[in-house]
């Protein structure tokens, strides 16, 4: 009985811990890559300023969560993107903008593998 | 460096933790599926250990689920005679009366000299001293002398009765 016990508790833990990965996670990604979509849109309609703006403001969100993003994923792949973040808001301040749209793709599709490699999907299990 | 010596408490704590829920025996008394789980806990635990840039829950939460599985495989295994067989395997009488059963050598892969070497191990040097020996499933072998105290001379194993009472059967049938 005890051990039986022990095993329930144990399957809780972990269905905890799994589910704040991916609620996180998975929201945080989603969060961020509609914040560059954003900057990018004002870009695109000429509001450097803005865009500016929306970059620090994500830059300094991201810097935040990194901590918390850091507990469940590589933090080789979080600091990536930091990295890239701060790039992207010296590019649009010195208006190298070409160079800031092509990071922020790239950016966008790493934070678009964070959030897919939180999917229960045939070739994340594989 | 202070991360990592912090990071190889919580490893070592946790793992002492689930050896100690899962009840370890010794290496040599282990079940297949123990031993199994042993290995892969040892070594998803040392992941983090290796790569302070992993996080350490992508290797405790393994760990956990791990544990979480073994347990229910010993209670499953507690319950029904057939999961167990599955999972670790019968014994398997080897020698029954001095006499070598051959298919089940074969069965087992085992030849005359390995059969002769785990003897002599427990001190047997005569295969026609033996009532019955028998291949635990972790490998080890068992042995009842001709000259043990036990009148019957039995052996309390429904598994082995059972592979017993099948071999006279066949016996009946070959003497016929």
């Amino acid at each position: 009985m005890k051990r039986g016990l022990a095993v329930i508790i144990l399957l809780i833990l972990a269905a905890i811990l799994i589910s704040a990965q991916y609620l996180y996670v998975t929201s945080q990604s989603e969060l961020y890559i509609k914040m560059l979509d954003t900057a990018e849109d004002q870009l695109a309609e000429n509001e450097v300023i803005k865009a500016q703006e929306s970059i620090e403001k994500l830059d300094h969100r991201f810097v935040g969560s990194s901590g918390m993003l850091k507990l469940f994923l590589y933090h080789a792949d979080v600091d990536a993107v930091s990295v890239n973040l701060s790039m992207m808001r010296r590019y649009i301040q010195h208006g190298e903008l070409e160079e800031y749209m092509a990071l922020s793709a790239g950016t966008k599709r790493t934070l678009h593998n964070i959030r897919e490699s939180q999917q229960m999907c045939v070739h994340n299990i594989l | 460096m202070l991360t990592i010596v912090i990071r190889t408490v919580i490893v070592y704590a946790s793992v002492i933790g689930a050896m100690r829920l899962m009840g370890k025996r010794q290496v040599a008394d282990m079940q297949t599926s123990e031993l199994v789980i042993a290995l892969i806990i040892s070594e998803a635990a040392a992941l983090p250990l290796e790569n302070p840039s992993r996080p350490l829950l992508s290797s405790l939460v393994p760990v956990i689920i791990l544990v979480a599985l073994e347990i229910t495989i010993s209670i499953l295994m507690m319950k029904s005679r057939r999961f167990r067989g599955v999972i670790c395997g019968h014994p398997i009488v080897v020698i029954q009366n001095g006499k070598l059963i051959k298919e089940e050598m074969n069965r087992l892969r085992i030849s005359y000299e390995d059969i002769l070497s785990l003897l002599r191990q427990q001190e047997i040097f005569d295969i026609e001293s033996v009532k019955f020996a028998v291949i635990e499933p972790n490998g080890s072998l068992s042995v009842m002398k001709n000259d043990t105290g036990d009148a019957n001379g039995t052996i309390e194993s429904e598994e082995i009765k059972d592979q017993l009472n099948s071999l006279s059967e066949e016996e009946q049938e070959a003497a016929q």
